[in-house]
């Protein structure tokens, strides 16, 4: 039985940082079509920061969600407080998951991770 | 406003319904094997409500008629039933791609007991291909159960074509059918359809849940499923749950009263729907036949680029209840198997949600549904990656 907390449903309903930047400083798209969930995210970094972030989806509720509250949680820390937010972090926020829709959770920090290091090879040689 | 749309999965109890399970738990509470004057009514009772359920089908006899707690049991009596008490005779079973998950399920268990089971694909509409079905057969084969009408695709079987095909092999080949969702929807007469076995849930035509009974022709060899002491049926032995049989066979009288009206009625209405859908949403794919091969209580559509288990909850959000095949749905975690047999891709099966009616629905709720669906579908495909063109 799936069931979802309030706070799951009020990301779902009214998701933060949702869209895209345009020219972001980093983006990256995680998932698939074939497993019904996948995601993009953009950042706008400065000084090392996430000044901003924004995020679109293709995937159930709790991805959507869990995306959503992922950019609330990273929007203002540094790259390296960002990559240590992990799943459990935000899903703790979110009051919890079903135990299957843990692997939604996953995709939200996979893509954000993915992004922070296209960022970080985009410096490389510059 | 509230629509309930996921009427393949559950149906409101009616009013009338109701009442009459109230009566048999209230006032003619008594069991049917006992040796005084309630008993012995209850009996007359559920003798003649069993011949009434005979009747509905074209059945030659009551004794055909055997009460169980619904589709799934019936299911499982069915094909355990036929399958073990025949084995001396063959082990090969076949079923098609669109069998109902309980059926799937027994299957498995047959296998485990040595049978060996082949299942038959359908074509992109959902319908059975007659002739793999004619390839499967051989010599050793003893059941073949079809679904009557696909649950999630609503493609209507061809029943007669398979009836036809298993009466001109030269050995007995008992059909069994799950009606479940063909039964007091649309005329089924055994005797035409060459049926056997019949299994039917009557939670499906707004009787109560948890009652259903099994069609066995006579002379069927089968065994039960459950074992217990002497009792009215001792194909199903425990006592009989005679308030929900009872409130099963008032549905059914008024259910097959409107059958006719409802299925004119509700055809008009899945056009008219499917016709709005398609002119007023992009990137949509109708899952399952168009027309007469179609059942009337169901529309299944898959919309591009967006995933539906956030499609059914923003719906749910919108006051309005159906069901879906994505994965993310789902327990398993697997993409709805019908979309993937009508040859569907992941994608199609994860943007799957199904309408299903009951005679009850209305031009209205159907409007309701089209506006929200569209506010649903726009908003997630404005937050999708995926997008037609960019």
């Amino acid at each position: 039985m799936l069931k979802y907390t309030e706070l799951v449903l009020d990301h779902f309903k009214n998701p933060r940082n949702l869209g895209r930047i345009e020219n972001p400083d980093a983006e990256a798209t995680e998932g698939s079509i074939a497993c019904g969930d996948m995601m993009t995210v953009y950042l706008k970094i400065e000084d090392n920061k996430i000044v901003d972030i924004k995020f679109e989806s293709y995937g159930c509720a709790a991805n959507i969600a869990t995306a959503s509250m992922m950019t609330e949680v990273v929007k203002g820390l540094t790259l390296e407080e960002a990559k240590k937010i992990t799943w459990k972090d935000i899903v703790e926020r979110l009051g919890g998951l079903p135990p299957v829709k843990y692997h939604c959770s996953n995709l939200a920090i996979d893509t954000l991770r993915k992004a922070i290091s296209a960022y970080e090879e985009s410096l490389v040689g510059k | 406003m509230k629509v309930f749309l996921d009427n393949c999965r559950t149906t409101k109890v009616v009013p009338e319904v109701a009442r009459e399970v109230e009566k048999y738990m209230m006032e003619k509470f008594a069991r049917p094997d006992g040796l005084y004057e309630s008993a012995q009514e209850i009996y007359d009772e559920l003798v003649e409500t069993r011949r009434f359920f005979a009747k509905t089908i074209n059945a030659s006899s009551d004794e055909e008629i055997v009460f169980t707690s619904g589709a799934t049991e019936a299911n499982n009596l069915a094909l355990l039933g036929v399958a073990r008490a025949n084995k001396k005779r063959g082990n090969h079973i076949v079923i098609s791609a669109l069998e109902h998950g309980s059926v799937m399920s027994i299957a498995d268990v047959l296998k485990r007991e040595g049978f060996e089971v082949t299942v038959v694909p359908v074509d992109n509409e959902g319908m059975l291909k007659l002739d793999e079905l004619e390839k499967a057969l051989r010599p050793t084969t003893i059941l073949v159960s079809i679904i009557a009408v696909g649950h999630f695709v609503g493609s209507m079987m061809p029943l007669k074509e398979v009836g036809e095909i298993l009466s001109r092999q030269d050995h007995k080949i008992y059909f069994h059918t799950d009606a479940a969702e063909m039964y007091a929807k649309m005329p089924l007469d055994v005797q035409d359809l060459k049926l056997d076995l019949v299994s039917v849930s009557g939670h499906k035509f707004h009787g109560p849940k948890g009652i259903g009974f099994l069609y066995v022709r006579r002379g069927t060899k089968i065994e039960p499923i459950m074992y217990g002491a002497e009792s009215f049926d001792k194909r199903r032995p425990g006592g009989e749950n005679v308030p929900a049989i009872m409130g099963m066979r008032k549905a059914a009288e008024l259910a097959f009263e409107h059958m006719e009206e409802s299925y004119r009625r509700l055809r008009e209405l899945q056009d008219y729907f499917i016709g709005r859908i398609e002119t007023e949403i992009d990137h949509v794919v109708l899952n399952g036949p168009r027309g007469e091969k179609r059942t009337p209580y169901n529309v299944n559509f898959s919309f591009s680029f967006i995933e539906g288990e956030a499609i059914s909850l923003g719906l749910s959000l919108e006051g309005v209840e159906v069901a879906t095949g994505s994965a993310c749905a789902s327990e398993s975690l697997e993409p709805n198997y019908a979309i993937l047999a009508i040859g569907g891709d992941h994608e199609r099966a994860h943007g799957s949600i199904r309408f299903t009616f009951n005679r009850f629905t209305t031009k209205e709720d159907l409007d309701y549904t089209v506006e929200k669906l569209k506010k649903v579908v726009q908003w997630l495909r404005n937050i999708s990656p995926l997008k037609a063109e960019r």
